[in-house]
């Protein structure tokens, strides 16, 4: 995928940065000089009225400076509806559509740092759907660096590159920072992302025992933020069951996952998922 | 806040509409008056032509500084949203309801501050009074924008339902389709639950199953406790149409998402809901 490789992404942060220089405060500045100037230089004609060229003129001014900022907010709010919708087709799993709203949305300067923020996550999340993880792990390295995006959105980036390091096979990388981020404060909703990113990890790396330590609080804690990407973790915590023996319990956390997630589906995301996927009945989805 | 207190709030803001009409209106014909005489006049010992142009300025410096002022009350209405965000609803509470009282020449301030105030009234659980303050929003004369009244009529038939009112709340949503293209995603989201609710307590089971896989859909895309409800509500709705495997799938996803335990505890009508133990929750595995 062309968009995806290196050079298109620095492309595109380089056309959606907002250009700062022209703020519309300095608009509204030079305008009001210009209108002074007119009125001034027109303003008395022979007669003792106001020239209707310097009036008219002065209006013109005014109103060109208006449609101006009227322009520039539609843009803005087309780029806003164009990310909106490609956030809702991702969600929705329709990455086709997703890519032509988010192409759309990123071809002028975006000046809110959220919505390019949320652009670029869409962006990764594109390039991870392609496979395409070490592009992703580059956004996101771009949105740290460059402090794109607010708070929740950072934080979010911090997590999502240390998955796509341990999807690359940058085990080394992905641990450090899995490590780092273990320390930070985050909320609730991030943690449960954060902790399956490490369950995956522990998954991963045969660290069978440490996955399913604390597994009561690890599951309470999946159930209750992940929703319905609970069944991710509940079929890693079935593949570090399996290899421990533990085979019953093995059998119904694979049941759990499938109920919430097709078995192909998760096999798709994880391949340690095919042993686990390959031992135990999984839930059939009835149409 | 009380309904009473909200009602009250809707009222002043019908009568502030009316005042910033008529101050629009005022400053509008000055200006253009202004603009047109002292244009046509000649400038004479009485100063008649200044005079209309600097009354003209004037209207038109009032203007602007009111403008900015509403533009500060948007922009206290932003604010508060980043309190709800934080789950401070006190501080975006008094927030707002100042915001309301205050004058501006403008709607769009005050009818963002009010459904802001709606959904932290909605928050705290004082339901009446985002009741009518959605009531109050959906009925004003060229109120606010079309996507803003169609979150307002689904905060306000959640509020009904929520009071027990099940008419009021269906004919809040009446006007809104599930699955029409003019709903965006995050919009189909909140109306789901409630239409289901709608659907189940007049009894149309029919309803509530039909485009199944779409609902599952977007039901899969909600938070764990509100997912946990639309499966248990769906599960309940196949079981009336003899879906009987549709409705203890729904049910086992139901108790994986919330327990179904909790939402019959949290949720009156689902108290029907067989308790099964199913997941590893309530297997005793963990």
């Amino acid at each position: 995928m062309e968009q995806f490789d290196a050079e298109q992404i620095d492309r595109r942060f380089d056309a959606t940065a907002a250009r700062r220089d022209f703020r519309q405060g300095w608009y509204a500045l030079i305008g009001f000089g210009i209108v002074l100037l007119l009125m001034q230089s027109w303003g008395e004609g022979d007669s003792g009225r106001p020239s209707v060229l310097g009036i008219l003129l002065s209006w013109c001014v005014v109103f060109g400076l208006l449609a101006s900022g009227w322009l520039r907010a539609k843009r803005q709010r087309q780029a806003r509806q164009n990310i909106t919708r490609a956030w809702e087709q991702v969600q929705l799993e329709q990455w086709a559509e997703a890519e032509e709203m988010l192409d759309a949305a990123m071809r002028r300067p975006i000046q809110s740092d959220s919505d390019r923020g949320q652009a670029f996550m869409l962006l990764a999340t594109l390039a991870e759907r392609h496979g395409r993880y070490d592009q992703a792990a580059h956004i996101y390295e771009r949105l740290l660096i460059e402090r794109i995006g607010d708070g929740y959105q950072l934080q979010q980036a911090q997590l999502a590159i240390a998955n796509a390091k341990l999807r690359n096979e940058e085990l080394t990388d992905a641990v450090t920072l899995l490590n780092h981020l273990e320390k930070i404060t985050m909320p609730r909703a991030l943690a449960a992302v954060y902790a399956l990113i490490r369950l995956y990890q522990q998954v991963f790396m045969g660290h069978n025992e440490d996955a399913v330590a604390e597994l009561s609080e690890r599951r309470s804690l999946f159930r209750r933020f992940l929703s319905t990407k609970a069944g991710y973790a509940y079929g890693l915590l079935a593949a570090a069951l399996h290899r421990l023996g533990r085979h019953d319990e093995a059998a119904q956390y694979w049941l759990d996952a499938t109920t919430l997630i097709p078995a192909q589906k998760l096999v798709a995301e994880y391949g340690a998922l095919v042993v686990p996927c390959e031992c135990y009945p999984a839930m059939e989805h009835p149409q | 806040m009380s309904g009473s207190e909200a009602h009250r709030l809707i009222q002043s803001m019908r009568r502030q509409f009316l005042l910033a009409s008529v101050t629009r209106s005022t400053l509008l014909v000055v200006v253009a008056l202004g603009f047109v005489f002292g244009s046509m006049w000649r400038a004479d010992a009485n100063y008649r032509a200044e005079t209309m142009w600097a009354i003209s300025s004037v209207a038109a410096i009032a203007w602007v500084v009111l403008t900015f002022y509403s533009v500060r009350q948007v922009r206290a209405a932003h604010q508060a949203s980043a309190f709800i965000a934080s789950g401070r609803l006190d501080l975006a509470e008094e927030r707002l309801k100042r915001t309301l009282r205050q004058f501006s020449l403008y709607r769009n301030a005050k009818l963002l501050a009010c459904h802001h105030l709606a959904v932290v009234a909605h928050g705290r659980k004082s339901y009446q009074a985002a009741a009518e303050l959605c009531d109050g929003m959906i009925s004003l004369p060229g109120g606010p924008s079309v996507a803003t009244l169609r979150t307002c009529r689904i905060l306000l038939a959640d509020c009904r339902l929520l009071l027990g009112d099940v008419v009021a709340a269906r004919d809040a949503i009446a006007p809104l389709n599930l699955q029409g293209s003019e709903l965006n995603l995050a919009e189909q989201l909140l109306l789901l639950p409630i239409e289901l609710r709608c659907q189940l307590t007049a009894e149309q089971y029919d309803a509530a199953c039909e485009s199944l896989p779409w609902k599952l859909k977007r039901a899969e895309l909600l938070d764990s406790p509100t997912a946990g409800l639309v499966h248990a509500l769906l599960a309940v709705a196949a079981n009336h149409i003899g879906r009987s495997r549709m409705a203890d799938f729904l049910r086992r996803r139901a108790d994986l998402y919330h327990g179904l335990e909790k939402l019959a505890e949290e949720h009156d009508f689902l108290r029907d809901l067989a308790p099964e133990a199913i997941s590893a929750d309530n297997k005793g595995l963990i």
